[in-house]
């Protein structure tokens, strides 16, 4: 295949790593915003969503696109419910104190990985999309008839990918418009700023937090749902997607949601070009890197604030 | 209209109210005088709920609400307008009214009284909290606070780092919500505005009340500010 195409082939494979990350990322950003708690149990709240949608498929059984409708309303509410009762169980019990909520949330992540290694198995469990046409994508070269379109062979996408891209930016479109034009959003950037004069604003600022940590591994869940007919489930899944949305919300600037867009974007497009051009080891080394250097030369993100 | 009764409270092990009390009625003002650290910030916010109150009570219109859970305390009509503004610096003037109007289920009336009041939000609405001047910040956390339509209004040191036209211009506020029947615990350094606005005293050292007293009689003894504040 030709440079042109082949970049282009590339690119939409690191589209569609950026949309599953961003939901995954955002999770642990909005968390880390409204809670000040570093969620370290982030990736199992992503693979209890995948491993929850191979139960849920399988359990209906009948056409893959039943299940996975199934799946992706039950999923994320379900993992979301877990998380906020896990709020109210643990974090709250221990006052938010930013030391031991890392701790705390370390034992979540083991309970919850052996839970499910206890009750599902350790197998990798594949889940068919809902549907899978192979659409062939035009390319066009400037010839001697100046502009001109054709097909090359091998450069074509799948209709579930192209949803997957969808329905992530339908995701980003509606979080936005929650947080920024409902009164839960206000409520919520106000717990975020001060959560003690919120308080003596008549907010219930514990039930906030509940939502809260249960809206952010619901996310992670919905991404996982998106991503199990492209990648199996497995009960160690969760490891990849927590360390990457940590690289994206740190190059993002903690707390910062466009700033997490953008880093997902930007780690998401080039571990898709990396992987193809050259190896997936190489693009989370590239990652890993340019952690590094946004640690060094900008410590607080691309788009967040200095601390003052 | 609210009794604060020999309430103990503190900060963790820091104990810092050890029997404080006070009250006050409708259009009237109190006026809670003490040096810095007696615990004058501490009162108020124990009586918010924010702060665990271990022994004492508070009754408001008649109601205990000593152990009423934090964010119910104001839904029963306790404006609080904090030491410093407190105010949501990353949202807009009109988030930061929408957030008090919101506490009581306010409407758009409420929202139109306040912005009366202070004709120079009206102009800000867009503009974030925290790029406020300091004056317009103080007009916007006492705006914020009389969107609950409040009984009673606590005040932190409202005058705080002000100049003397925006001081008289908070104080021109204080005054018609006293008119307007509202009680109102006021916590001031400044001696002037305290003998200009309050009714009733009282003295706090060391997280304790030790003297509860008219502004008249203090007017008639000033020796008393001087024992009490050193001023
Ligand atoms: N968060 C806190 N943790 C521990 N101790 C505190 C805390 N906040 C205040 N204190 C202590 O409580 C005591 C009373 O403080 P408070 O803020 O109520 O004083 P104040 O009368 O409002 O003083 P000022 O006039 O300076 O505002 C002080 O000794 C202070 O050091
Ligand atoms: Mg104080």
């Amino acid at each position: 295949m030709e440079f042109g195409p082949h970049l282009m082939l590339a690119a939409l494979e690191g589209a569609v790593i950026s949309a599953i990350l961003v939901l995954t990322a955002m999770g642990l950003s909005i968390v880390f915003g409204v809670m000040r708690v570093v969620n370290v149990a982030h990736g199992e709240f992503f693979m209890l969503g995948a491993v929850l949608t191979w139960f849920v498929a399988t359990t209906i059984g009948g056409h893959p696109a039943l299940g996975f409708v199934a799946a992706l309303l039950i999923a994320p509410v379900l993992v979301g419910c877990l998380a906020a009762f896990a709020d109210r169980l643990i974090l709250k019990r221990i006052n938010y104190d930013p030391d031991r909520t890392i701790v705390a949330t370390i034992g979540m992540l083991y309970i919850i990985q052996q839970t499910t290694l206890m009750t599902f198995g350790p197998e990798a469990r594949p889940v068919p999309p809902p549907f899978n046409t192979r659409l062939s994508l035009p390319w066009f070269e400037w010839g001697e008839e100046g502009f001109a379109l054709f097909w090359p062979w091998g450069l074509s996408i799948t209709t579930y990918k192209l949803f997957v891209i969808a329905a992530a930016a339908t995701v980003l479109v509606g979080l936005w418009v929650l947080l920024t034009k409902t009164k839960i959003g206000l409520i919520m950037r106000a717990t975020q700023q001060d959560s003690e004069t919120a308080q003596a604003f008549g907010v219930p600022v514990g039930r906030v937090y509940s939502w809260v940590f249960g809206l952010g591994a619901g996310l992670a869940a919905l991404g996982a749902v998106l991503v199990v007919p492209i990648q199996q489930a497995h009960y160690l899944m969760g490891g990849d997607p927590l360390l990457l949305a940590f690289i994206v919300v740190i190059i993002g600037g903690l707390g910062s949601l466009p700033g997490t867009v953008i880093a997902a974007l930007l780690i998401g497009m080039s571990d898709g070009i990396i992987s193809v051009f050259f190896s997936p080891t190489l693009a989370k080394i590239i990652a890993t890197l340019l952690v590094a250097m946004v640690l060094v030369f900008r410590p607080q993100g691309l788009l967040g604030k200095k601390p003052s | 209209m609210l009794e604060v009764t020999d309430i103990h409270s503190g900060y963790g092990a820091v104990k810092v109210l050890q029997g404080l009390s006070f009250s006050v009625k409708a259009s009237e003002i109190l006026c809670l005088l003490g040096r810095n650290g007696a615990g004058k910030t501490t009162a108020l916010k124990s009586v918010m709920g924010q702060l665990p109150i271990t022994a004492g009570r508070v009754t408001f219109k008649g109601e205990e609400i000593t152990h009423m859970a934090p964010h119910l305390i104001p839904r029963q009509g306790l404006g609080y307008i904090p030491q410093g503004r407190r105010l949501f610096a990353e949202l807009t003037v009109a988030e930061n009214i929408e957030m008090g109007l919101m506490t009581r289920k306010q409407g758009k009336d409420t929202r139109d009284w306040v912005l009366e009041l202070f004709p120079r939000l009206r102009e800000r609405l867009t503009q974030m909290a925290g790029t406020l001047s300091g004056g317009e910040q103080q007009m916007l956390a006492t705006a914020r606070a009389l969107c609950l339509r409040p009984d009673v209004l606590l005040l932190d040191e409202p005058t705080e780092g002000l100049q003397p036209s925006m001081i008289a211009q908070i104080r021109d506020v204080i005054l018609k919500m006293k008119a307007e029947g509202y009680a109102i615990v006021l916590v001031e350094q400044r001696v002037d505005a305290i003998l200009a606005l309050a009714d009733h005293v009282v003295f706090i050292e060391n997280g304790r009340d030790v003297e509860a007293t008219t502004v008249d009689d203090l007017k008639s003894t000033p020796a008393k500010l001087t024992r009490y504040l050193g001023v």
